[in-house]
């Protein structure tokens, strides 16, 4: 990746951006929350859907366009809106 | 927003809610826009989830919700909230100060009394004499003089050649060195001035000054009470200073022997004829007993003269001797 892409990407707030380290999850760009349930978050990042899939969510925080979710991750699921994908 | 979100969640006031109601994700996100922080939102059912919000935000959150949504407040916490609480109940309030009274009042007082170091001296006995000198369990602290207990232990245990007082906290710690003290030391005290002086009339033979100025030399005639050895040493001061003393005093220390006359007469009665030396022998033995009862230990006779006069059945027997023995004495200085 040389530098200009690398300037692309950190500047880039239209694409969800995620980190997953054991049992916490940080996804970065987070407009709104789409959904809670017992199993699954979804999320709106930029311009796609994130869904978190595992059990035992915590919103640890939720701060400017970044959402720290706390639980027994099993997967991600990106979805993009309909007629884009 | 992000500042309040970094400060330590336990001591900040954070306020526990249940929202309940359809569509929760919708009321976090409005929140979310309204800048309103939530920490640890948890999802308990499809209806009902609990977050933590600050409690200035709750009455925002309530305003978001309209009547779509139910907002119950389930606990309070923080350690700011938790003394905010206390500060307002003076019941509470009152408690706490004065249980930090009874410490803070506790912690003037004596605990323990911690004796280490002592090899001879009974434990009781230093027991006994800290608390001669106010020294004990439940002694207030700032009013003991370390001093004064220190002068009382050096002088009633004399084998102590250092010691260290002091506390920590509340636990009063002694520590002391002991070392040799002869017997005769124990039943002396040395704390007082004296001079040697004669004990007895007679010719000095010899004298050995360990402490104090000798006055008398040998072959010197001495009366009894004669000061032979003195306890007042004229000093030398080194400063210019007015007030330095000229002399100072001692416990004079030395050996006098002196050669001392005795005389004394004995008579006894006899049968029939005496031989000359069976009364030398009888005065031999008179003699002996007599220097059991009169002279100190390690006396020696020098010169011995008898005289022997016979009245009828009765010999009297007049006895001069010189004796060589210890003449000095102490005799106490008494100063100012």
């Amino acid at each position: 990746m040389n530098f200009i892409e690398e300037l692309e990407y950190d500047l880039d707030f239209r694409e969800p951006k995620i980190v997953i380290k054991d049992n916490l999850c940080q996804i970065d760009n987070a407009k709104s929350i789409v959904m809670i349930g017992s199993e699954s978050m979804t999320v709106e990042a930029g311009k796609k859907f994130v869904t978190v899939l595992g059990s035992d969510f915590i919103i640890r925080e939720i701060l400017e366009r970044r959402l720290l979710i706390e639980g027994q991750i099993k997967g991600i699921e990106l979805h993009y809106p309909s007629g884009k994908g | 927003m992000r500042g309040k979100s970094k400060e330590s969640s336990f001591i900040t006031h954070q306020v526990k809610v249940r929202i309940e109601g359809f569509r929760i994700d919708k009321l976090i996100n409005l929140a979310v826009k309204a800048k309103i922080p939530i920490r640890n939102l948890r999802h308990i059912s499809d209806t009902e989830t609990t977050c933590y919000i600050y409690p200035e935000n709750l009455q925002s959150l309530r305003k978001l919700s309209k009547s779509l949504y139910r907002i119950t407040v389930i606990k309070n916490e923080g350690i700011c909230y938790q003394i905010k609480r206390v500060i307002f109940d003076k019941t509470k309030l009152l408690c706490i100060l004065a249980v930090l009274a009874m410490v803070l009042l506790n912690s003037f007082f004596v605990k323990t009394v911690e004796i280490e170091g002592y090899k001879g001296i009974p434990e009781k006995e230093l027991r006994q004499c800290l608390d001669e000198a106010g020294i004990s369990k439940g002694t207030y602290i700032p009013s003991i003089d370390w001093k004064k207990a220190e002068e009382l232990i050096y002088d009633t245990f004399p084998e102590v050649v250092w010691l260290k007082i002091g506390y920590s906290g509340r636990k009063v710690v002694l520590t002391i060195s002991e070392g040799e003290v002869s017997e005769k030391a124990k039943e002396t005290p040395e704390n007082y001035y004296c001079n040697i002086v004669a004990a007895e009339s007679g010719y000095i033979d010899s004298i050995e000054t360990y402490r104090g100025i000798a006055l008398v030399e040998k072959g010197d005639y001495v009366e009894k009470g004669q000061v032979l050895i003195l306890g007042c040493v004229p000093a030398n001061p080194t400063s210019f200073s007015e007030d330095a003393p000229k002399e100072y005093f001692v416990r004079s220390k030395g050996i006098v022997n002196a050669v001392v006359p005795y005389r004394f007469t004995y008579s006894y009665e006899v049968q029939g004829e005496s031989s000359q030396k069976q009364m030398e022998k009888n005065a031999n033995q008179q003699i002996r007993l007599w220097a059991k009862e009169n002279l100190p230990e390690k006396s020696q006779i020098v010169n011995k003269d008898l005289k022997f006069s016979r009245k009828e059945n009765i010999i009297e027997v007049g006895v001069t001797l010189e004796i060589r023995r210890q003449i000095g004495e102490e005799q106490e200085i008494l100063v100012g």
